[in-house]
């Protein structure tokens, strides 16, 4: 191919449509550049640097809704939805057309656009909750929401990921500036020591990570996921996949490496040791950020990590079955650990961090079956299944999003009143005004819907991965085990989710206790999140977001 | 291979012998009287005034993060050097034919000869990978530069001025409660 | 010297590699974890450069290894800012005292 015709492609065909699919993202760093600019000229004092923020990440969130409305109805928008076309110019060879775009560095898939959709829809409840709870002030908003923003950045980017410098990158885009917003309370001891172990952990961990990436690319002479299977095959050419064979040793070591990066981001044991101490430290809204968006991607990219080590090659099956099985092997210790280690605290964030561990559990555990089942050699399982798992994966996020973010909505809320976060201090807040009543009514239902109660939204989302770990269980006996220690754990859970209730619901209040006073905006937002939990579990909006993680995890698999 | 393991052998030894053998000539020879002056840690000749552990003023760290950060970007710049440099010499439509391949094999990394007048890089081509190289590096610079302006305007780069605000504030708070007044660094004021 | 392979930058890497990962896991220094990052990151730019030049990785490689430089002294800075706000707090950079938050 001449220099005139990879130009002509490059800048003619790739950059209008890579330019048009990252068109949201352009917008955020657009918002961070114009956020430090405001600062610069002091127009903060005129309109606070949070209302630039939440303008920005509502754009982005309309551009992404925009895209995923397009490739959902094939480009015949009505009404609003042709007007949002419009805008953001969405054309049939761009948006509309499927396929790597920036020429190979990340992909364009109905995943992609799905878990864009859940980022930008967090960035903008979590930017309005900052604006609620005044966390960042007016001297340093600009600084907290430039990290914020370029940290979702940086998820966006790992969500499309199809290349191994992607994966890497956008890791330590969404971690570095996760470190420092722990660290965001000044003056504050705790948050200190909290970001300190965060950075030691996860700086070292991305280290290791970046190691096994470059054995992987080295020895498979690519960077690129989706050939990374087939040259992988090549490799192991006619050979079985065995100990002895040191090139297949050393590249499963270096996928071991990668997925110890994936397992620290997600938290998994026994990579979870920050997660605890990080979240006690930092304030309850960048708790909230970093236990669903930054899980949310990094399970993404687990899905498109070991999505890329796919084919019909023997060894590479013989691989998946033991990843799969490995996975699902981390998937009880993780559930189990952070169900019996969320008993004894006493911090209602420390109790909820141990509860997101938890959670990250139920989460690889449809990975895992997703796995297992598109390697297994029998032939009563196939893909039509695994879309099953990856379904149920993406219906827990969408779920888990809602859920957690109320909780730790709540968490922020009543510390703002009470200025304090132990359980202790729960006792009796049901007597409080009216807005705190539907406060500990939302708790109720968001921590319900964590333990999987049935008309809750969390409760089909648990059902839909168990179902697909039963599933999983045809192919190969060891994730029904898997099955069974997720089902026993669901019970376990329920228990300290009802101490917290308990203590709010029942218990008198404290003797010098005031009665809790929250703002009525207060109450009105965390219902806005909470309903979600209410709708995704009982309205017609259950079936609708069904119906779409079915198409989205079909066209995954095509 | 075996040719080059005997070389480092080599030189490991001899470095050894070298550095091991006058330590332990000097140590058979010499006499051994040991005073303070001789255990003392050699500073120009001076008498060491104090641990050489000491603390450094909190600005030099700030300055010295903010200086990585922007020393390092500039690693972007040198691919973009490279290629930018061969297509604005490229560009020129008044090159020879023979320049011009040799140009093309340089720019494209191949061996000399490789590109024929057919397949080397024409000068519109050129001219337009100058054109968008530029502008990559605009936006990449302006971002750069909205960041250090930021950085300035919010006087992290500013050692003076940091200084007199320190003052200000001492004074202040001096003024507030005597007893409890604040320490200002005095050997980094002089 | 053109007997210098492949192998001999792996092994000097890998030799990068393990040292960083025993200096982040015995050092108490926060300031040592993190020389030992820098390590074994650029331990792991070795290889690529090495896989670039010898192996099929192509250009790949040396453009992914100029982007871990940059990364990697960005989060040095964010680091060694997080270090320093802990040593205002505690006045000690010593990650065994980092003990406050346990449960």
């Amino acid at each position: 191919m001449s220099v005139h015709s990879i130009l002509n492609h490059v800048l003619g065909e790739d950059l209008p449509r890579s330019l048009e699919v990252f068109a949201p993202e352009l917008v955020l760093c657009a918002t961070v550049v114009l956020l430090l600019l405001w600062r610069m000229l002091d127009l903060h004092q005129r309109i606070p640097t949070c209302w630039v923020a939440l303008f920005g990440s509502l754009v982005a969130f309309f551009g992404v809704f925009a895209q995923f409305m397009y490739l959902k109805t094939g480009g015949a928008g009505v009404g609003g939805l042709e007007f949002l076309f419009d805008q953001w110019r969405l054309t049939p060879s761009g948006v509309g057309e499927i396929g790597p775009y920036f020429t190979g560095l990340l992909v364009h898939d109905q995943f992609a656009v799905f878990f864009r959709l859940v980022l930008t829809l967090f960035l903008v409840l979590v930017t309005a909750l900052t604006i609620l709870t005044g966390i960042p002030d007016a001297e340093d908003g600009q600084d907290f929401y430039t990290l914020l923003i370029g940290s979702t950045v940086g998820m966006l980017m790992a969500v499309g990921a199809n290349h191994l410098l992607m994966l890497f990158l956008s890791i330590e885009m969404m971690s570095v500036p996760s470190y420092v917003m722990v660290a965001f309370q000044k003056g504050r001891k705790q948050a200190g020591e909290a970001s300190l172990k965060y950075v030691v952990y996860g700086a070292g961990i991305a280290g290791v990570m970046l190691y096994g990436i470059s054995l992987i690319a080295g020895l498979l002479g690519t960077a690129n996921m989706p050939e990374l299977g087939e040259r992988f095959a090549i490799l192991m050419q006619g050979e079985f996949f065995s100990m002895s064979n040191t090139t297949a040793l050393t590249l499963v070591l270096g996928m071991m490496m990668v997925l110890v990066g994936l397992a620290f981001k997600l938290s998994l044991v026994p990579f979870h040791f920050w997660c605890p101490d990080a979240f006690e430290g930092a304030s309850a809204e960048v708790c909230g950020f970093l236990s669903v968006a930054s899980k949310a991607a990094a399970l993404a990219l687990l899905v498109r990590f070991v999505l890329a080590f796919q084919g019909t090659h023997e060894s590479l099956a013989q691989l998946g079955i033991l990843f799969g099985i490995a996975l699902g092997t981390i998937s009880i210790i993780t559930m189990t650990f952070g169900n019996l280690a969320a008993y004894s605290q006493t911090n209602l964030k420390r109790l909820l961090a141990y509860s997101t561990i938890a959670h990250a559990g139920y989460m690889v555990m449809a990975v895992s079956a997703m796995l297992v089942i598109l390697n297994s050699p029998s032939s009563s399982v196939g893909v039509g299944q695994a879309a099953t798992c990856i379904e149920g994966l993406m219906y827990y996020v969408a779920v888990y999003l809602f859920m957690n973010l109320s909780a730790f909505a709540i968490v922020a809320l009543l510390r703002n009143e009470t200025f304090r976060e132990d359980i202790s201090s729960y006792r009796g807040i049901i007597s409080g005004s009216a807005a705190t009543k539907v406060l500990c009514v939302c708790l109720a239902i968001s921590f319900f819907s964590l333990v999987g109660m049935p008309p809750f939204g969390g409760f089909f989302a648990k059902m839909m991965i168990f179902y697909s770990a039963l599933q999983a269980g045809h192919a190969h006996w060891f994730l029904w085990i898997v099955l069974g220690f997720g089902a026993l754990n669901t019970v376990f859970s329920l228990f300290y989710y009802l101490n917290v209730l308990k203590a709010a619901f029942i218990s008198e209040p404290e003797a010098d206790a005031a009665p809790v006073e929250v703002p009525g905006m207060a109450g009105a937002y965390v219902l806005l999140v909470t309903i979600p939990i209410l709708a995704l579990g009982m309205s017609s909006l259950q079936g609708d977001l069904t119906a779409t993680a079915k198409y989205v995890a079909a066209s995954l698999f095509q | 291979m075996t040719d080059l393991l005997v070389h480092f052998i080599l030189f490991i030894i001899a470095g050894a012998v070298l550095v091991a053998a006058p330590m332990l000539i000097g140590r058979l020879v010499r006499p051994n009287l040991p005073t303070p002056e001789k255990d003392a840690v050699y500073e120009c000749g001076e008498p060491t005034i104090g641990s050489s552990y000491v603390q450094f003023d909190i600005r030099f760290y700030v300055v010295a993060l903010l200086f990585i950060i922007f020393d390092v970007e500039v690693v972007f710049f040198f691919p973009w050097a490279t290629v930018f440099g061969g297509v604005t010499q490229l560009a020129d439509t008044r090159l020879t034919e023979a320049a011009r391949t040799n140009l093309s094999d340089k720019l494209l990394n191949l061996e000399p000869g490789t590109t024929t007048a057919e397949t080397a890089i024409a000068a519109s081509d050129a001219l337009r990978i100058a054109w968008t190289g530029f502008a990559d590096i605009l936006v990449f610079f302006g971002v750069l530069l909205v960041g250090f302006a930021y950085v300035w305007r919010r006087g992290d780069l500013d050692w003076v001025r940091a200084m007199v605000n320190q003052a200000k504030i001492a004074r202040a708070q001096g003024r507030k409660n005597s007893q409890n007044e604040p320490r200002v660094d005095s050997q980094l004021a002089s | 010297m053109e007997n210098v392979g492949l192998e001999m930058f792996l092994a000097v890497s890998a030799v990068l590699f393990v040292c960083g990962v025993v200096c982040m896991a015995t050092k108490r220094n926060a300031i040592g974890v993190l020389m030992g990052v820098e390590l074994v990151l650029n331990g792991a730019n070795l290889n690529l450069v090495a896989f670039s030049r010898y192996g099929s990785l192509g250009l790949d490689g040396q453009v992914m290894s100029l982007f871990v430089i940059v990364l990697a002294a960005a989060e040095a800075a964010a680091a060694l800012a997080i270090v320093l706000a802990f040593y205002n707090n505690h006045m000690t950079v010593d990650v065994d005292q980092a003990t406050d938050l346990q449960g």
